[in-house]
Protein backbone atom coordinates (compact mmCIF):
# COMPACT_ATOMS: atom_id res chain seq x y z
CA UNK A 1 0.00 0.00 0.00
CA UNK A 2 1.18 3.22 -0.93
CA UNK A 3 2.59 5.83 1.92
CA UNK A 4 2.07 8.93 2.65
CA UNK A 5 1.78 12.36 0.23
CA UNK A 6 4.88 13.65 2.52
CA UNK A 7 7.43 11.86 4.02
CA UNK A 8 8.72 13.06 7.32
CA UNK A 9 12.33 12.87 7.58
CA UNK A 10 14.58 13.61 10.74
CA UNK A 11 15.35 17.86 11.22
CA UNK A 12 13.00 18.58 8.55
CA UNK A 13 9.49 19.85 9.13
CA UNK A 14 6.09 19.75 7.56
CA UNK A 15 3.48 22.65 7.03
CA UNK A 16 0.22 22.25 8.42
CA UNK A 17 -1.06 21.66 4.99
CA UNK A 18 0.94 19.02 4.39
CA UNK A 19 0.39 17.09 7.18
CA UNK A 20 -3.55 17.51 6.78
CA UNK A 21 -2.67 16.23 2.88
CA UNK A 22 -0.85 13.38 4.49
CA UNK A 23 -4.32 12.03 6.65
CA UNK A 24 -6.23 12.53 3.47
CA UNK A 25 -3.41 10.34 1.39
CA UNK A 26 -4.18 7.42 4.27
CA UNK A 27 -8.19 8.20 3.95
CA UNK A 28 -7.57 7.89 -0.12
CA UNK A 29 -6.07 4.79 0.08
CA UNK A 30 -7.52 3.16 2.85
CA UNK A 31 -11.17 3.81 1.46
CA UNK A 32 -10.10 2.47 -2.05
CA UNK A 33 -8.23 -0.68 -1.47
CA UNK A 34 -7.20 -2.89 -4.41
CA UNK A 35 -7.51 -6.53 -4.58
CA UNK A 36 -3.66 -7.24 -4.14
CA UNK A 37 -3.83 -5.00 -0.88
CA UNK A 38 -5.48 -8.15 1.32
CA UNK A 39 -3.54 -11.14 2.39
CA UNK A 40 -5.41 -14.30 2.43
CA UNK A 41 -7.59 -15.17 5.09
CA UNK A 42 -7.68 -11.25 6.18
CA UNK A 43 -11.16 -10.72 4.12
CA UNK A 44 -13.85 -13.87 3.17
CA UNK A 45 -16.02 -13.38 -0.13
CA UNK A 46 -18.49 -12.61 2.40
CA UNK A 47 -17.27 -9.33 2.98
CA UNK A 48 -17.11 -7.85 -0.72
CA UNK A 49 -19.98 -6.28 -1.92
CA UNK A 50 -21.55 -6.32 -5.39
CA UNK A 51 -19.88 -3.94 -6.71
CA UNK A 52 -16.61 -4.61 -5.13
CA UNK A 53 -16.38 -7.74 -7.22
CA UNK A 54 -17.65 -6.36 -10.44
CA UNK A 55 -20.93 -6.54 -12.52
CA UNK A 56 -20.08 -7.67 -15.76
CA UNK A 57 -22.10 -10.83 -16.96
CA UNK A 58 -20.15 -13.47 -18.10
CA UNK A 59 -20.88 -17.21 -18.76
CA UNK A 60 -24.46 -16.73 -17.78
CA UNK A 61 -23.76 -16.45 -14.08
CA UNK A 62 -25.09 -13.30 -12.23
CA UNK A 63 -23.16 -10.31 -11.09
CA UNK A 64 -21.70 -9.80 -7.95
CA UNK A 65 -20.77 -12.46 -5.16
CA UNK A 66 -22.17 -15.04 -7.58
CA UNK A 67 -18.99 -15.04 -9.30
CA UNK A 68 -17.01 -16.43 -6.84
CA UNK A 69 -19.64 -19.57 -5.68
CA UNK A 70 -22.86 -20.20 -7.83
CA UNK A 71 -25.75 -22.38 -6.65
CA UNK A 72 -28.35 -24.75 -8.58
CA UNK A 73 -31.13 -26.33 -7.07
CA UNK A 74 -34.70 -27.42 -7.21
CA UNK A 75 -37.03 -28.92 -4.35
CA UNK A 76 -39.82 -31.30 -5.47
CA UNK A 77 -43.11 -32.13 -3.74
CA UNK A 78 -44.40 -35.04 -2.05
CA UNK A 79 -43.48 -38.06 -4.90
CA UNK A 80 -44.20 -41.69 -5.23
CA UNK A 81 -41.24 -43.88 -5.53
CA UNK A 82 -40.63 -46.52 -7.68
CA UNK A 83 -40.93 -50.36 -6.90
CA UNK A 84 -37.64 -52.54 -6.71
CA UNK A 85 -35.54 -51.32 -9.05
CA UNK A 86 -33.85 -47.77 -9.65
CA UNK A 87 -36.19 -44.83 -11.59
CA UNK A 88 -36.16 -41.17 -11.61
CA UNK A 89 -37.59 -39.06 -8.82
CA UNK A 90 -40.05 -36.64 -10.35
CA UNK A 91 -38.67 -33.33 -10.68
CA UNK A 92 -35.57 -33.92 -8.51
CA UNK A 93 -32.80 -32.71 -10.97
CA UNK A 94 -30.97 -29.69 -10.43
CA UNK A 95 -30.73 -26.80 -13.27
CA UNK A 96 -28.05 -27.34 -15.44
CA UNK A 97 -25.01 -25.62 -13.80
CA UNK A 98 -22.32 -23.18 -16.55
CA UNK A 99 -19.11 -24.14 -15.50
CA UNK A 100 -17.04 -21.54 -16.06
CA UNK A 101 -13.43 -22.24 -16.83
CA UNK A 102 -11.06 -19.30 -16.46
CA UNK A 103 -7.96 -21.85 -16.34
CA UNK A 104 -7.70 -23.32 -19.46
CA UNK A 105 -6.48 -26.52 -19.92
CA UNK A 106 -5.98 -26.63 -16.31
CA UNK A 107 -7.31 -29.42 -14.10
CA UNK A 108 -11.35 -28.98 -13.41
CA UNK A 109 -13.31 -27.47 -10.44
CA UNK A 110 -14.90 -30.06 -8.59
CA UNK A 111 -18.90 -29.43 -8.37
CA UNK A 112 -20.76 -30.78 -5.18
CA UNK A 113 -24.28 -31.77 -4.94
CA UNK A 114 -26.71 -32.57 -2.12
CA UNK A 115 -30.08 -33.74 -1.43
CA UNK A 116 -32.04 -33.34 1.18
CA UNK A 117 -35.13 -35.62 1.60
CA UNK A 118 -37.49 -37.23 3.83
CA UNK A 119 -39.62 -40.06 2.59
CA UNK A 120 -42.41 -41.96 4.38
CA UNK A 121 -45.33 -44.31 3.54
CA UNK A 122 -47.94 -42.01 2.86
CA UNK A 123 -51.05 -44.03 3.92
CA UNK A 124 -49.66 -44.64 7.46
CA UNK A 125 -49.49 -41.23 7.92
CA UNK A 126 -53.24 -40.45 6.38
CA UNK A 127 -54.90 -41.45 9.08
CA UNK A 128 -54.75 -41.00 13.10
CA UNK A 129 -51.10 -42.08 13.85
CA UNK A 130 -51.32 -45.39 16.20
CA UNK A 131 -54.52 -46.78 13.99
CA UNK A 132 -52.70 -47.98 10.87
CA UNK A 133 -50.21 -50.70 10.71
CA UNK A 134 -46.35 -49.44 9.94
CA UNK A 135 -44.57 -51.31 7.37
CA UNK A 136 -41.05 -52.04 7.54
CA UNK A 137 -40.45 -50.69 3.69
CA UNK A 138 -36.53 -50.06 2.69
CA UNK A 139 -35.69 -47.21 0.57
CA UNK A 140 -32.88 -46.68 -1.46
CA UNK A 141 -31.57 -43.22 -3.03
CA UNK A 142 -28.62 -41.96 -4.87
CA UNK A 143 -26.95 -39.27 -6.80
CA UNK A 144 -26.63 -39.31 -10.51
CA UNK A 145 -24.99 -36.75 -12.77
CA UNK A 146 -24.95 -35.93 -16.24
CA UNK A 147 -22.77 -33.13 -18.31
CA UNK A 148 -22.84 -31.49 -21.64
CA UNK A 149 -20.58 -33.82 -22.69
CA UNK A 150 -22.45 -37.33 -21.71
CA UNK A 151 -25.64 -38.89 -23.12
CA UNK A 152 -26.84 -40.40 -20.70
CA UNK A 153 -26.68 -39.95 -16.86
CA UNK A 154 -23.98 -41.88 -14.26
CA UNK A 155 -23.04 -42.81 -10.98
CA UNK A 156 -20.78 -40.23 -9.33
CA UNK A 157 -17.55 -41.93 -9.31
CA UNK A 158 -15.17 -42.10 -6.70
CA UNK A 159 -17.82 -41.62 -4.15
CA UNK A 160 -20.73 -44.25 -3.38
CA UNK A 161 -23.65 -42.15 -2.82
CA UNK A 162 -26.39 -44.62 -1.89
CA UNK A 163 -27.95 -44.71 0.77
CA UNK A 164 -30.97 -46.65 1.85
CA UNK A 165 -32.53 -46.44 5.22
CA UNK A 166 -35.88 -47.72 6.64
CA UNK A 167 -39.04 -45.33 7.83
CA UNK A 168 -41.12 -47.27 9.83
CA UNK A 169 -41.09 -49.99 12.19
CA UNK A 170 -41.92 -53.90 11.78
CA UNK A 171 -43.35 -53.76 15.05
CA UNK A 172 -47.08 -54.13 14.51
CA UNK A 173 -48.21 -55.83 17.52
CA UNK A 174 -51.39 -54.20 19.61
CA UNK A 175 -54.06 -53.94 16.67
CA UNK A 176 -55.77 -50.73 15.87
CA UNK A 177 -55.69 -47.90 17.76
CA UNK A 178 -52.80 -49.65 20.06
CA UNK A 179 -50.13 -50.74 17.47
CA UNK A 180 -46.98 -50.35 19.27
CA UNK A 181 -45.14 -48.54 16.53
CA UNK A 182 -45.69 -44.79 15.41
CA UNK A 183 -45.40 -44.41 11.80
CA UNK A 184 -42.17 -42.37 11.21
CA UNK A 185 -40.83 -39.79 8.61
CA UNK A 186 -37.23 -40.74 7.90
CA UNK A 187 -34.51 -38.34 6.77
CA UNK A 188 -31.46 -38.61 4.55
CA UNK A 189 -28.65 -36.45 3.12
CA UNK A 190 -26.64 -37.55 -0.11
CA UNK A 191 -23.48 -36.09 -0.78
CA UNK A 192 -21.45 -36.14 -3.85
CA UNK A 193 -18.99 -34.30 -5.72
CA UNK A 194 -17.69 -34.61 -9.12
CA UNK A 195 -14.57 -33.55 -11.53
CA UNK A 196 -16.22 -32.90 -14.89
CA UNK A 197 -13.46 -32.61 -17.17
CA UNK A 198 -13.61 -30.06 -19.76
CA UNK A 199 -17.51 -30.16 -19.53
CA UNK A 200 -19.41 -26.80 -19.98
CA UNK A 201 -22.22 -27.64 -17.71
CA UNK A 202 -23.22 -30.06 -15.69
CA UNK A 203 -26.90 -31.46 -13.91
CA UNK A 204 -27.79 -33.79 -10.89
CA UNK A 205 -30.43 -35.81 -10.07
CA UNK A 206 -31.87 -38.05 -7.34
CA UNK A 207 -33.01 -41.73 -8.42
CA UNK A 208 -34.16 -44.41 -5.95
CA UNK A 209 -36.59 -47.04 -5.14
CA UNK A 210 -38.00 -48.81 -2.20
CA UNK A 211 -39.21 -52.42 -2.03
CA UNK A 212 -42.28 -53.43 -2.17
CA UNK A 213 -44.80 -54.41 0.68
CA UNK A 214 -48.08 -55.08 0.19
CA UNK A 215 -50.23 -51.79 1.77
CA UNK A 216 -47.75 -48.95 1.84
CA UNK A 217 -47.84 -45.79 -0.27
CA UNK A 218 -43.85 -44.83 0.01
CA UNK A 219 -43.26 -41.07 -0.81
CA UNK A 220 -40.32 -38.89 -0.75
CA UNK A 221 -40.13 -35.33 -0.44
CA UNK A 222 -36.90 -32.70 -0.21
CA UNK A 223 -34.50 -30.16 -2.49
CA UNK A 224 -31.40 -31.11 -4.85
CA UNK A 225 -28.53 -28.34 -4.88
CA UNK A 226 -25.13 -28.09 -7.05
CA UNK A 227 -22.41 -25.83 -5.82
CA UNK A 228 -19.65 -24.50 -7.74
CA UNK A 229 -17.16 -22.78 -6.73
CA UNK A 230 -15.01 -20.38 -8.89
CA UNK A 231 -12.96 -18.87 -6.00
CA UNK B 1 -15.17 1.44 8.17
CA UNK B 2 -14.28 4.40 5.72
CA UNK B 3 -11.53 6.46 7.52
CA UNK B 4 -12.25 10.26 7.53
CA UNK B 5 -9.86 12.82 9.04
CA UNK B 6 -11.28 14.96 11.17
CA UNK B 7 -9.20 16.95 12.99
CA UNK B 8 -6.61 17.61 10.30
CA UNK B 9 -4.16 21.11 11.07
CA UNK B 10 -5.16 23.64 9.52
CA UNK B 11 -2.86 26.41 7.82
CA UNK B 12 -1.93 29.42 9.79
CA UNK B 13 -2.72 27.72 13.22
CA UNK B 14 -0.98 26.38 15.81
CA UNK B 15 -1.09 22.22 15.45
CA UNK B 16 -2.84 20.61 18.73
CA UNK B 17 -0.36 17.87 19.46
CA UNK B 18 -3.38 16.12 21.10
CA UNK B 19 -5.17 16.46 18.31
CA UNK B 20 -3.05 15.19 15.39
CA UNK B 21 -2.49 12.37 17.79
CA UNK B 22 -5.83 11.24 17.98
CA UNK B 23 -6.14 11.52 14.39
CA UNK B 24 -2.76 9.44 14.00
CA UNK B 25 -4.76 7.06 16.13
CA UNK B 26 -8.06 6.89 14.51
CA UNK B 27 -6.12 6.30 11.04
CA UNK B 28 -4.23 3.60 12.68
CA UNK B 29 -7.33 2.24 14.09
CA UNK B 30 -9.41 2.01 10.94
CA UNK B 31 -6.22 0.23 9.10
CA UNK B 32 -5.79 -2.05 11.64
CA UNK B 33 -9.42 -3.50 13.09
CA UNK B 34 -12.08 -1.66 10.58
CA UNK B 35 -11.41 -2.80 7.00
CA UNK B 36 -14.49 -4.18 5.08
CA UNK B 37 -16.50 -3.79 1.89
CA UNK B 38 -16.58 -0.01 1.94
CA UNK B 39 -12.63 0.00 1.99
CA UNK B 40 -12.72 -2.17 -1.18
CA UNK B 41 -12.49 -0.06 -4.44
CA UNK B 42 -15.40 -0.43 -7.11
CA UNK B 43 -14.22 -3.68 -9.38
CA UNK B 44 -11.13 -4.49 -7.69
CA UNK B 45 -11.37 -7.91 -7.00
CA UNK B 46 -10.57 -9.68 -10.65
CA UNK B 47 -11.93 -12.70 -10.79
CA UNK B 48 -10.48 -13.94 -14.14
CA UNK B 49 -7.03 -13.24 -13.34
CA UNK B 50 -6.70 -15.61 -10.28
CA UNK B 51 -5.31 -18.95 -9.09
CA UNK B 52 -6.34 -21.87 -10.50
CA UNK B 53 -7.99 -23.18 -6.97
CA UNK B 54 -6.97 -26.65 -8.40
CA UNK B 55 -3.36 -26.08 -10.08
CA UNK B 56 -2.29 -23.34 -8.35
CA UNK B 57 -4.02 -24.45 -4.99
CA UNK B 58 -1.40 -23.27 -2.70
CA UNK B 59 -1.60 -19.96 -3.53
CA UNK B 60 -5.51 -19.73 -4.56
CA UNK B 61 -8.43 -18.06 -2.30
CA UNK B 62 -10.23 -21.36 -2.17
CA UNK B 63 -9.62 -24.96 -0.92
CA UNK B 64 -10.71 -27.19 -3.62
CA UNK B 65 -8.90 -29.77 -4.87
CA UNK B 66 -4.88 -30.08 -5.30
CA UNK B 67 -2.70 -31.23 -8.26
CA UNK B 68 -0.77 -33.45 -5.36
CA UNK B 69 -3.75 -35.96 -4.54
CA UNK B 70 -4.45 -36.41 -1.32
CA UNK B 71 -7.59 -38.84 -1.30
CA UNK B 72 -9.28 -39.26 -4.93
CA UNK B 73 -8.27 -37.59 -7.89
CA UNK B 74 -7.57 -34.23 -7.56
CA UNK B 75 -10.47 -33.89 -4.92
CA UNK B 76 -10.04 -33.54 -1.05
CA UNK B 77 -11.97 -36.70 -0.77
CA UNK B 78 -11.25 -39.87 1.02
CA UNK B 79 -13.45 -42.94 0.87
CA UNK B 80 -14.02 -46.30 2.11
CA UNK B 81 -12.60 -49.32 -0.01
CA UNK B 82 -15.28 -50.49 -2.33
CA UNK B 83 -17.66 -53.29 -0.84
CA UNK B 84 -15.39 -52.74 2.30
CA UNK B 85 -17.69 -53.17 5.11
CA UNK B 86 -16.36 -52.70 8.59
CA UNK B 87 -17.55 -54.53 11.63
CA UNK B 88 -18.38 -51.93 14.89
CA UNK B 89 -18.27 -53.27 18.47
CA UNK B 90 -21.41 -53.58 19.22
CA UNK B 91 -22.88 -53.47 23.11
CA UNK B 92 -21.64 -55.46 25.37
CA UNK B 93 -22.50 -56.79 28.82
CA UNK B 94 -20.42 -55.39 31.78
CA UNK B 95 -20.70 -57.72 34.18
CA UNK B 96 -22.95 -60.00 35.98
CA UNK B 97 -26.50 -58.51 37.11
CA UNK B 98 -25.61 -55.28 34.72
CA UNK B 99 -26.03 -54.48 31.15
CA UNK B 100 -23.73 -52.15 30.03
CA UNK B 101 -25.27 -48.35 30.09
CA UNK B 102 -22.45 -46.22 28.01
CA UNK B 103 -22.21 -42.70 28.77
CA UNK B 104 -20.34 -39.93 27.20
CA UNK B 105 -17.06 -40.16 25.58
CA UNK B 106 -16.37 -43.83 25.58
CA UNK B 107 -16.17 -46.41 22.92
CA UNK B 108 -15.56 -43.70 19.99
CA UNK B 109 -14.49 -46.04 17.04
CA UNK B 110 -12.51 -44.56 14.04
CA UNK B 111 -13.71 -45.37 10.50
CA UNK B 112 -11.14 -47.65 9.09
CA UNK B 113 -10.35 -47.39 5.17
CA UNK B 114 -10.08 -51.11 4.00
CA UNK B 115 -9.40 -54.36 5.77
CA UNK B 116 -6.40 -53.39 7.01
CA UNK B 117 -8.03 -51.03 9.41
CA UNK B 118 -6.30 -48.13 9.03
CA UNK B 119 -7.93 -45.39 9.25
CA UNK B 120 -9.68 -43.39 7.18
CA UNK B 121 -7.84 -40.16 6.82
CA UNK B 122 -8.26 -37.26 4.70
CA UNK B 123 -4.98 -35.39 5.02
CA UNK B 124 -4.54 -31.56 4.33
CA UNK B 125 -2.11 -28.73 4.40
CA UNK B 126 -3.17 -25.25 5.06
CA UNK B 127 -1.08 -22.46 4.21
CA UNK B 128 -3.08 -19.82 5.87
CA UNK B 129 -6.24 -19.47 8.47
CA UNK B 130 -9.00 -20.96 5.98
CA UNK B 131 -12.56 -21.64 6.66
CA UNK B 132 -13.61 -24.93 5.60
CA UNK B 133 -16.68 -26.61 5.10
CA UNK B 134 -16.11 -30.62 6.66
CA UNK B 135 -18.39 -33.12 5.43
CA UNK B 136 -18.15 -37.05 6.67
CA UNK B 137 -20.72 -38.90 5.22
CA UNK B 138 -21.82 -43.08 5.20
CA UNK B 139 -24.17 -45.74 5.56
CA UNK B 140 -24.74 -47.66 9.38
CA UNK B 141 -26.28 -50.95 9.64
CA UNK B 142 -27.35 -53.48 11.90
CA UNK B 143 -27.67 -57.22 11.54
CA UNK B 144 -29.16 -59.99 13.79
CA UNK B 145 -32.82 -61.39 13.51
CA UNK B 146 -32.95 -62.36 16.83
CA UNK B 147 -33.14 -58.56 17.80
CA UNK B 148 -35.88 -57.26 20.27
CA UNK B 149 -37.48 -55.01 17.79
CA UNK B 150 -38.53 -52.79 20.65
CA UNK B 151 -35.63 -51.66 21.77
CA UNK B 152 -34.02 -48.63 20.05
CA UNK B 153 -30.77 -48.93 17.79
CA UNK B 154 -28.89 -45.92 17.86
CA UNK B 155 -25.38 -44.60 16.86
CA UNK B 156 -23.29 -41.25 17.28
CA UNK B 157 -21.38 -39.95 14.71
CA UNK B 158 -18.57 -37.11 14.52
CA UNK B 159 -15.84 -35.51 13.31
CA UNK B 160 -12.29 -35.97 14.60
CA UNK B 161 -9.67 -33.74 13.81
CA UNK B 162 -5.90 -33.54 15.07
CA UNK B 163 -6.69 -35.16 18.53
CA UNK B 164 -10.25 -33.87 19.35
CA UNK B 165 -13.41 -33.94 18.15
CA UNK B 166 -14.75 -31.24 15.77
CA UNK B 167 -17.36 -30.43 18.06
CA UNK B 168 -20.22 -31.77 16.08
CA UNK B 169 -21.89 -35.15 16.23
CA UNK B 170 -25.13 -36.53 14.69
CA UNK B 171 -26.73 -39.56 15.94
CA UNK B 172 -29.26 -42.13 14.07
CA UNK B 173 -31.55 -44.04 15.07
CA UNK B 174 -33.98 -46.63 14.25
CA UNK B 175 -36.66 -49.76 15.64
CA UNK B 176 -36.64 -51.72 13.10
CA UNK B 177 -35.34 -55.19 13.73
CA UNK B 178 -32.63 -54.97 10.98
CA UNK B 179 -32.16 -51.29 10.51
CA UNK B 180 -29.89 -49.15 7.46
CA UNK B 181 -28.67 -46.16 9.07
CA UNK B 182 -27.33 -43.23 6.79
CA UNK B 183 -25.05 -40.53 8.61
CA UNK B 184 -24.20 -37.21 7.20
CA UNK B 185 -22.25 -34.73 9.39
CA UNK B 186 -20.61 -31.97 8.39
CA UNK B 187 -18.99 -28.61 10.00
CA UNK B 188 -17.51 -25.61 9.18
CA UNK B 189 -15.13 -23.35 10.97
CA UNK B 190 -11.60 -22.15 10.56
CA UNK B 191 -8.40 -24.23 10.55
CA UNK B 192 -4.85 -23.21 11.50
CA UNK B 193 -2.62 -23.13 8.66
CA UNK B 194 -0.77 -26.52 8.95
CA UNK B 195 -1.94 -30.30 8.62
CA UNK B 196 -5.05 -31.70 9.44
CA UNK B 197 -5.65 -35.38 9.39
CA UNK B 198 -9.25 -35.63 9.70
CA UNK B 199 -11.53 -38.95 10.57
CA UNK B 200 -14.90 -40.39 11.46
CA UNK B 201 -15.68 -41.49 14.77
CA UNK B 202 -18.67 -43.99 15.32
CA UNK B 203 -20.29 -45.70 18.59
CA UNK B 204 -23.10 -47.56 18.91
CA UNK B 205 -24.82 -46.39 21.71
CA UNK B 206 -27.54 -48.96 21.17
CA UNK B 207 -28.53 -50.25 24.38
CA UNK B 208 -28.82 -53.53 25.93
CA UNK B 209 -31.22 -52.75 28.96
CA UNK B 210 -34.61 -52.82 26.92
CA UNK B 211 -33.44 -55.76 25.41
CA UNK B 212 -33.07 -59.58 25.80
CA UNK B 213 -29.31 -60.92 26.00
CA UNK B 214 -29.97 -61.38 21.92
CA UNK B 215 -29.15 -58.26 21.41
CA UNK B 216 -25.77 -58.64 22.00
CA UNK B 217 -25.60 -61.06 18.95
CA UNK B 218 -26.26 -58.49 16.51
CA UNK B 219 -23.60 -56.81 14.51
CA UNK B 220 -22.76 -53.45 13.27
CA UNK B 221 -21.23 -52.65 10.45
CA UNK B 222 -20.10 -49.28 8.59
CA UNK B 223 -19.56 -48.42 4.60
CA UNK B 224 -19.10 -46.18 1.76
CA UNK B 225 -18.00 -43.95 4.17
CA UNK B 226 -16.15 -40.63 3.02
CA UNK B 227 -14.95 -37.34 3.88
CA UNK B 228 -15.12 -34.60 1.81
CA UNK B 229 -13.90 -30.88 2.20
CA UNK B 230 -13.33 -27.34 0.56
CA UNK B 231 -12.86 -23.88 2.33
CA UNK B 232 -12.01 -20.46 1.80
CA UNK B 233 -9.23 -18.31 2.88
CA UNK B 234 -11.10 -15.46 1.73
Amino acid sequence: MAGLKHLISPESSLSATEVAENFSAIGDRCNDLPDGAFEGAALTTRHLDRQSVGTTAAMGWSAGINRFKDTRSTSFEVVTIPASSYGDITNAVTPSQPLANFYGGEIALPVFAWAEISFYDFDAFSSTPWNVQTRDVTYYFKLQYKTDLMSAWEDIPNIDTERRAQAGSATSGGGPPNYTAPPEEATMVLFGVVSPGSASSISFKLVGYRTNVAGSTPKVVGSIRSLYVVR
Amino acid sequence: MKYVPKEPPKLGLIADADATMREFNRAMGVVYNDIDQNNVSNKAVSWQRIASPVNDHSVSTSVLGTVNPVGTGNLYLATQDSGYAQTLSGPAEQSTGSRERRSEGYFWEFASADSTTRDLILSVTLNTETELTVIGTGQLLRTGTTFTPTATIMFDVRLYSNGSSLGLSETVSSRVLQPDLPFYVSCRKSFQPGTHDIRIQVRDRSSALDDSQAALTGVSRLEKAAICLFGFCR
